[in-house]
């Protein structure tokens, strides 16, 4: 991967902060967009827009042959068939369409959902909501001091489980979550698996046949695409069965005045105007993400991981947190400078044009039980290189009283 | 202006951090991660004493300090009356979004106690 080459893509690069260069460590929230996905927004705005669907004439049938052209390859880039990927805003919104459309359809008082202390709060909130409607129940799988379900968490998968939701990757950690095995566990339990992608389709080859899971959210402003899109996997199988989310115009076959018949999957869950022009940039998004290949995406990675924990190792005013083994771990090091609170601490780098997140990154529950007020979190992408974390690291020995 | 090092002068030795005994109104206000509590002395119509307390973060702290020391020795009535921009005025630095809701925090707890 020659990331020279990729850094002349990003236009945000040119961009200065203070009069330096940007070092921009703030991918976990969302990364920065190439300008080839730029570009194909742009062109498909000045060139080919219309409304999607049966429109006939000649722009709205290049809008809508884009469109599900930009499907076909997004779901291709997670190995899911066209039909099993819904268009959403965004991880949020796909969990929400499952608690809406399958837990409030088959969960009763007794049953149990099973998430673990990893969870950002998309994860967390929807299914409190769904426990209140239902009288269900949560059940977390806890974490061990590094950041990792320890295998006897496990347990608690058991035949009241119907659901287990778990993130792929911990967006405050770093920790890779084994999904294919907790895949194995819920099924024998027949319950039903929801990985949250949205850390790890950006950064690590995904398989969704692989992991053999029964839902799947990513959001595509994590991996180089615009905002407003984001995709929801469901199984074949499981999708056919499924209630509308929201309804409205686009997802029906015909409407009459008390009673409508719906659209088949995936356009039932896709009700209204959808984001087409953000769809076209996320499926180029994917074309630059593929091109690259996603096992160089992650080495690239790995190797940054590698070199940024070594160089803070050596800080005496730094302590961060998650495991060591690069293997078992994303590009993401939270970390605290001693004396700081971590807004100081984002302060001082913002000054010297390095961005970094602050505070609990939507994971109030992990934080508290790593007894941790707030944290810096520093995150990577493949624009980012070695020698801009040889100047983090040397801003951050300079917070000093 | 490099507003770290300003932030770190005010912050660093606030002398309205702390809880304060047998206040007579208290108010918690509660930012993502942050809560700051802030306690008040009253007699008769004015602000006697008041502290803030619970702040983390240079700038909250901040602000929760130039605050308390403009309240003290204050008309209830008066310091009612403040409104939102009295207080980003009362900071020394250029405000953008997040670190206007942190140096906003000590002020709404300030209003809760007030309430």
């Amino acid at each position: 991967m020659n990331v020279e080459k990729i850094r002349k893509d990003f236009p945000f690069l040119r961009r200065r902060i203070n009069g330096k260069r940007i070092v921009y460590f703030d991918n976990a929230a969302s990364s920065q967009k190439p300008r080839q996905v730029i570009e194909a927004m742009r062109a498909f705005y000045y060139e080919h827009y219309a409304n999607v669907h049966r429109g006939i004439h000649t722009l709205s049938e290049e809008a809508t042959s884009m469109y599900e052209k930009s499907r076909e390859n997004i779901a291709s880039f997670i190995n899911a068939k066209p039909n099993e990927l819904i268009f959403t805003k965004n991880s949020t919104e796909g969990i929400n369409l499952v608690a809406y459309s399958w837990a409030l359809n088959n969960l009763k008082p007794g049953d149990e959902i099973v998430l673990s202390v990893l969870e950002h709060h998309a994860n967390i909130v929807p299914w409190q909501f769904v426990c209140k409607k239902t009288g269900a129940m949560l059940v977390y799988l806890d974490i061990n001091s590094e950041g990792t379900i320890p295998e006897r968490e496990y347990e608690k998968i058991n035949r009241k489980t119907k659901l287990v939701s778990i993130t792929h990757v911990s967006n405050v950690l770093g920790t890779i979550v084994p999904v294919e095995e907790i895949s194995k566990i819920a099924h024998e339990n027949d319950a039903l698996l929801l990985v949250d992608g949205s850390q790890s389709t950006p950064h690590m080859p995904v398989d969704v046949k692989k992991i053999n899971c029964d839902f799947f959210v990513f959001t595509g402003h994590k991996m180089l695409g615009p905002t407003g899109i984001g995709g929801l996997y469901i199984r074949e199988g499981l999708i056919e069965g499924l209630p509308p989310f929201l309804y409205g115009g686009d997802m029906i076959k015909d409407v009459q005045l008390y009673e409508s018949v719906f659209a088949n999957p995936p356009q039932r869950f896709e009700a209204g105007t959808p984001q087409i022009a953000e769809a076209i940039g996320l499926a180029e998004a994917v074309k630059y993400l593929k091109s690259l290949g996603m096992e160089n995406v992650r080495e690239h990675e790995k190797r940054l991981l590698s070199y940024a924990i070594k160089k803070l190792s050596s800080l005496s005013n730094v302590e961060f947190y998650g495991t060591r083994n690069i293997e078992a771990r994303a590009g993401v090091i939270p970390f605290n400078v001693k004396g700081f609170f971590s807004t100081d601490v984002a302060m001082f780098l913002d000054e010297n044009a390095v961005a970094v997140r602050t505070g609990m990154h939507c994971a109030h529950p992990l934080h508290r039980r790593l007894g941790l007020k707030s944290t810096a979190r520093a995150s990577f992408y493949i624009y980012n290189t070695e020698k801009e974390i040889d100047y983090f690291v040397e801003v951050l020995e300079k917070i000093k009283r | 202006m490099n507003s770290f090092n300003e932030l770190l002068k005010i912050a660093e030795k606030p002398k309205h951090f702390g809880k304060l005994e047998g206040a007579t109104k208290e108010g918690v206000a509660l930012e993502c991660g942050e809560a700051v509590k802030v306690f008040l002395k009253i007699e008769g119509e004015k602000i006697k004493e008041a502290k803030f307390y619970g702040a983390e973060s240079m700038l909250s702290k901040a602000a929760g300090e130039l605050l308390m020391e403009s309240i003290e020795g204050k008309k209830v009535e008066d310091v009612k009356k403040m409104q939102k921009d009295d207080m980003l005025k009362l900071v020394p630095f250029e405000l953008t979004p997040s670190k206007e809701a942190l140096v906003l925090l000590p002020f709404n707890a300030l209003k809760e106690a007030l309430k």
